[in-house]
């Protein structure tokens, strides 16, 4: 039955028993407290009677005991008259309530209190004090007493009605209560079996819902085959059971596009496998039951067309611009080579000159023979072959190394030296080279050699530029157990901070545009770590920078 | 059924009712006029409680004198005299009664009261100046004689009430034995004039039985007196059995005065009746001058500790009103006394806080010995809580007999004693004149504990001379009045009314001053010494008591 009805109904029902139970609580309270409201005016009313009495009659008649008391006991009649002033007010009051209080009883024996107070009053007047004395506490108490004891009855009585109705409000209170309870108990066990039932029918729906949610997203995550049947087994007719219905259509569709797209993110991941291998043709050409993946399989498409032509443009650039850096390269390089050969070549050019100008001289003079000449020709010829042989060590300088061999540091660093000496004594800078223990690595040579010689022309330049006193470049060879350490250290003033670590990138130079392509520290980057794994930093020390070469002494060491 | 219903409904509210409604105690009227007996029966017989001066009393039931006190304005009334004439200061005659026979038969005349003056010359009392002052009698004729006194004296008539006519017999056996108490028959015998005989017991001055025996005299000059043929004196009886034997049972006792705080009981009583009546008693309260380094030497003490006394409050709580505030000792029921004391405040009334805390100063650590009847106790209960407000405590020394009081009082003269304070209930002994009271400053005299005041003295002299009657005489009280207040000689309480219990079958009409006057009184036919059936039962309720106002 209840699976027939619908969620908000369920929940409609189980709102109107709350509201039910409520209503019912709250008219058996209400009920409840009017009754004891009623219950406890009844007794305020009768302590109201209770207290009339003691206020208008028991206090006032113990007063007026105590006042004729004192009459009996007062020294004299001053004081006697002073006290008589109240007696006969509180007596003609008293008068008055035992007159509204209906009882004759009562009312003769206060009449009787009344003259017997009146008459210790006369005997007080007549001096027969012993007589007032007596009757004060003989027929006067006791006459006292009786009627009080009278009021204190009454009292009594109406403390006990008092007693009853609050005994009565009591009882009515605890059976009220059990009402309460048991109305309470009721509700709660229709409340719970209701919502139990309820709760249980959308519970039922709910993780029935779930299991075919959680099918359907495991057959999302692939952890169920896509051919399993995925369905919501609910038949109630509720919001649930519809949704089931609906979420088993879904599913269905859902399963199918889902292996429309299944297929087509194979057949995109095949392409991009075929992208991988450098066939940047490879297009996907199926289409998949959702727009989206089509858009996609559309924007794949194009940015793989875009991307080739863009590759492509890249590929054309980098190559114009590695073109132009080899070409600035080359220049540089050529630059320095001639400047280094002029440097070379400076002094036997001077040589062969003095030689030519003493044999010119000699001639002149005609005092200039054959020996001398040929002597004169022959040494021209022997500083000739040298400076050629210059020529053939800085071509062989720069010709790049056929392939990896084994060979000394400390060779390869005198070789960059001599290129650079003569420049660097030419510009007066202090050249030193320490060479603790020769060293012997595996690499490029020549490329070594040039990426030695960068640093220190770089390091030449800065001492120039920065026009360094006592300038000096000290390159130190050491050798550990494993590898091979080359500082090269200047006076330069080192690095500056915010560039230090672009240094080693390309094109990054601080030099005037036509002396430094920004290619040289980047290229013995290359060639110390690229080429021959090993490490090449840079860092400032107090007087300038040092440039630290770490290399393997490892035969063939292993590819970082 | 239903009158029925209705009667026993209304019954059983009047039984309610009657229960509830509390009658007050029916007061009978002393109305003994329809059962008196005016004659004397044969066996009727009253017993008659006389703590104080019982020598006094007895003295003038059984003796006859010249004159009797009473409360007259003289203070006495004619008695074996039947007039007088001053002839001068100095000289009186008196006019006998004639027919009168002393209890033994003999005849008085002249010659009688001849023998008894020349006797009492020999040895007279001493209390009075008229051992001083008289010098001698002498017979006109039978039944006139003539006084003839050395030098004025105003109290000549007042000393004639006091000296006893004794018969011949006894004369020749006792001769007239005058002291410091007044002299009484020495033995049971016919030997007076009075309307009693003694017939067993005695009580002078010093000594005394505790039982006295009293008869009728049948030569009585009154014919008709007394109306009751015996009478029991007990003279040592306490306070406790005294009330006990007058309230509570019948026919022990017809007569006693009771303490102030017994009125009550006195009036509830079954079988005795309350009469009060202001009397010229004064309760004295000696201060010991003669005790050697006695406290009270220091007169600014002793006005301290009647400053300390406060009598309104004494009246009140323990005098229940049965008194009147006195500034001296001497009652205020005395004319001259309240004349010479109407402008003086009692002392410890409206004193001051500064007062107080300067009496306590003075007072604080004093403890003083007490000598009191057991009948004065109450009295001294109220005292002694006033003093231990300013520190004074208080040592008694109690007894039930007067004679032990009159020991430590009359040889303290000459062997101080150590008491301080001394209680005496000195009764109208000298009848409505205030030497009742006076006679105990005059330093010569054994009744007095002032060791030395000459000017006081020297007035008491002076006072002996003025009748009291006399303007003189009224301005000697006024000084002595005023020394004695000044001094403090004694400690000041109110002046006491006679408080008697009196057996309701008995008619008693006391006196003011100290005489009782039992020849008059009567009995009903319903007195226990008479009556042959049981008391009627509505004589057992209270009656009214009496209380006579003069």
């Amino acid at each position: 039955m209840i699976q027939y009805l619908r969620i908000r109904y369920k929940f409609f029902m189980m709102a109107a028993l709350g509201v039910i139970a409520i209503v019912l609580m709250s008219l058996l309270a209400q009920n409840i407290s009017k009754d004891g409201f009623k219950r406890l005016q009844d007794v305020f009313d009768d302590s109201k009677k209770v207290q009339h009495i003691q206020r208008d009659f028991i206090a006032p008649l113990f007063n007026l005991r105590e006042i004729t008391l004192a009459l009996v006991t007062a020294p004299n009649n001053d004081y006697r008259r002073e006290i008589k002033k109240d007696l006969i007010p509180l007596m003609q009051k008293l008068d008055a309530s035992f007159s509204f209080l209906n009882d004759s009883e009562i009312n003769l024996i206060w009449q009787n209190y009344k003259k017997l107070i009146l008459l210790t009053d006369e005997y007080m007047q007549l001096g027969f004090e012993e007589g007032a004395f007596t009757n004060v506490n003989n027929s006067e108490r006791k006459q006292f007493y009786i009627l009080v004891s009278k009021l204190e009855q009454i009292q009594e009585v109406q403390l006990s009605n008092s007693s009853s109705t609050f005994k009565k409000a009591e009882n009515n209170f605890y059976d009220k209560e059990q009402l309460i309870i048991a109305g309470a108990i009721l509700v709660v066990c229709l409340t719970l079996i209701f919502g139990f039932l309820i709760a249980r029918n959308i519970v039922f729906s709910i993780e029935n819902v779930q299991t075919g949610l959680d099918q359907f997203f495991n057959l999302l995550g692939r952890k169920i085959d896509k051919d399993e049947k995925i369905s919501i087994s609910l038949k109630s007719r509720d919001e649930f059971g519809e949704m089931a219905k609906k979420i088993n259509t879904n599913v269905e569709i859902l399963r199918n596009n889902l292996k429309k797209d299944l297929h087509i993110i194979e057949s995109a991941t095949n392409v991009l496998d075929e992208i991988k291998k450098g066939n940047l043709s490879s297009r996907l050409k199926e289409l998949a039951s959702s727009d989206e993946l089509n858009r996609l399989q559309h924007v794949m498409n194009e940015m793989l067309d875009n991307l080739n032509e863009r590759i492509m443009l890249e590929i054309n650039e980098r190559t114009k611009q590695e073109q132009l850096l080899i070409q600035q390269s080359k220049l540089a390089s050529m630059g320095n080579m001639i400047g280094n050969i002029a440097h070379q070549w400076r002094q036997p050019l001077s040589e062969v000159n003095a030689i030519l100008m003493s044999i010119q001289a000699q001639k002149e003079n005609n005092d200039l023979d054959d020996e001398t000449f040929f002597k004169g020709f022959e040494e021209c010829d022997t500083i000739l072959a040298h400076m050629s042989n210059t020529i053939s060590d800085f071509q062989n300088f720069f010709k790049p190394s056929k392939s990896k061999c084994k060979f000394s540091l400390q060779e390869a660093c005198k070789s960059a030296s001599f290129i650079i000496e003569s420049s660097l004594k030419y510009n007066q800078i202090h050249y030193e080279m320490n060479f603790v223990q020769n060293s012997e690595v595996f690499g490029y040579p020549r490329e070594f050699s040039q990426a030695i010689l960068n640093i220190l022309s770089n390091a030449k330049d800065i001492l120039l530029e920065r026009k360094i006193k006592n300038p000096y470049i000290k390159l130190t060879l050491l050798q550990g157990e494993k590898y091979a350490l080359i500082k090269i250290q200047d006076n330069g003033g080192g690095i500056q901070g915010e560039i230090i670590d672009s240094i080693f990138e390309p094109y990054f130079t601080t030099k005037h545009a036509s002396r430094g392509t920004g290619i040289g520290l980047y290229m013995s980057k290359i060639i110390i770590e690229a080429n021959m794994q090993g490490y090449l930093n840079a860092k400032n020390t107090e007087e300038g920078a040092l440039f630290i070469i770490k290399l393997s002494l490892e035969k063939e060491p292993d590819k970082k | 059924m239903i009158v029925k219903i209705l009667l026993y409904c209304a019954m059983s509210i009047l039984a309610v009712a009657n229960e509830d409604i509390i009658t007050p105690i029916h007061y009978i009227d002393d109305n003994l006029d329809t059962n008196l007996l005016h004659e004397r029966l044969q066996g009727s017989h009253i017993k008659v409680s006389i703590p104080s001066i019982p020598y006094h009393y007895v003295s003038k039931l059984i003796n006859g004198t010249l004159l009797r006190i009473a409360d007259t304005p003289q203070g006495w009334e004619y008695m074996m005299a039947t007039g007088h004439t001053k002839i001068d200061e100095l000289t009186y005659d008196l006019t006998l009664r004639q027919g009168v026979k002393f209890q033994d038969g003999t005849l008085f005349d002249a010659n009688s009261v001849i023998k008894n003056i020349n006797a009492f010359l020999k040895q007279p009392f001493t209390y009075t100046d008229i051992h001083h002052r008289l010098k001698n009698v002498e017979k006109i004729d039978a039944y006139h004689v003539r006084f003839h006194l050395w030098k004025p004296y105003g109290m000549f008539l007042n000393d004639l009430a006091a000296i006893n006519l004794y018969s011949n017999a006894y004369l020749d056996k006792f001769s007239w034995q005058g002291s410091a108490t007044g002299a009484n028959t020495q033995e049971a015998g016919r030997y007076g004039l009075g309307p009693y005989i003694l017939e067993e017991g005695y009580a002078v001055g010093r000594k005394q039985t505790p039982r006295i025996k009293l008869k009728a005299n049948p030569y009585y000059y009154e014919s008709t007196k007394p109306y009751i043929e015996n009478i029991t004196i007990y003279t040592q009886l306490t306070t406790d059995e005294a009330v006990k034997m007058i309230l509570i049972n019948e026919g022990l006792l017809d007569i006693s005065p009771i303490p102030f705080n017994k009125k009550t009981e006195a009036t509830l009583s079954r079988y005795a009746k309350l009469l009060t009546m202001p009397s010229k008693n004064n309760i004295m309260i000696y201060f010991n001058l003669m005790k050697h380094k006695g406290i009270l030497k220091n007169k600014e003490i002793r006005i301290a500790l009647n400053k300390a006394i406060n009598q309104p409050r004494l009246l009140n709580f323990i005098y229940k009103n049965e008194g009147h505030l006195a500034p001296t000792e001497s009652s205020i029921n005395y004319l001259s006394i309240r004349n010479a004391t109407e402008k003086l405040p009692t002392y410890g009334e409206n004193i001051s806080d500064t007062e107080a805390q300067y009496l306590k100063s003075i007072l604080s650590g004093l403890e003083l010995n007490v000598v009191t009847q057991d009948r004065f106790l109450f009295l001294w209960k109220g005292i002694e809580y006033q003093l231990n407000q300013f520190g004074v405590h208080i040592n008694y020394s109690i007894t039930t007999s007067e004679k032990d009081i009159y020991e430590l009082l009359l040889t303290n003269r000459k062997n101080p004693k150590d008491w301080d304070m001394l209680t005496w209930g000195n009764d109208d002994w000298y009848g409505n004149h205030p030497w009742t009271t006076f006679f105990a400053y005059r330093t010569s005299s054994e009744w007095s504990s002032i060791d030395q005041d000459n000017i006081l003295q020297k007035y008491i002299e002076e006072f002996f001379a003025y009748p009291s009657d006399s303007v003189a005489f009224q301005e000697i009280v006024n000084k002595i009045v005023q020394r004695t207040y000044e001094n403090a000689y004694m400690l000041f309480l109110p002046s006491p009314n006679l408080v008697l219990a009196i057996n309701k079958e008995v008619f008693y009409a006391p006196s003011a001053v100290a005489i009782m006057p039992l020849w008059e009184a009567k009995i009903s036919k319903n007195h226990w010494s008479i009556r042959q059936d049981s008391y009627p039962k509505e004589r057992l309720s209270p009656m009214k008591p009496i209380k006579v106002i003069k």
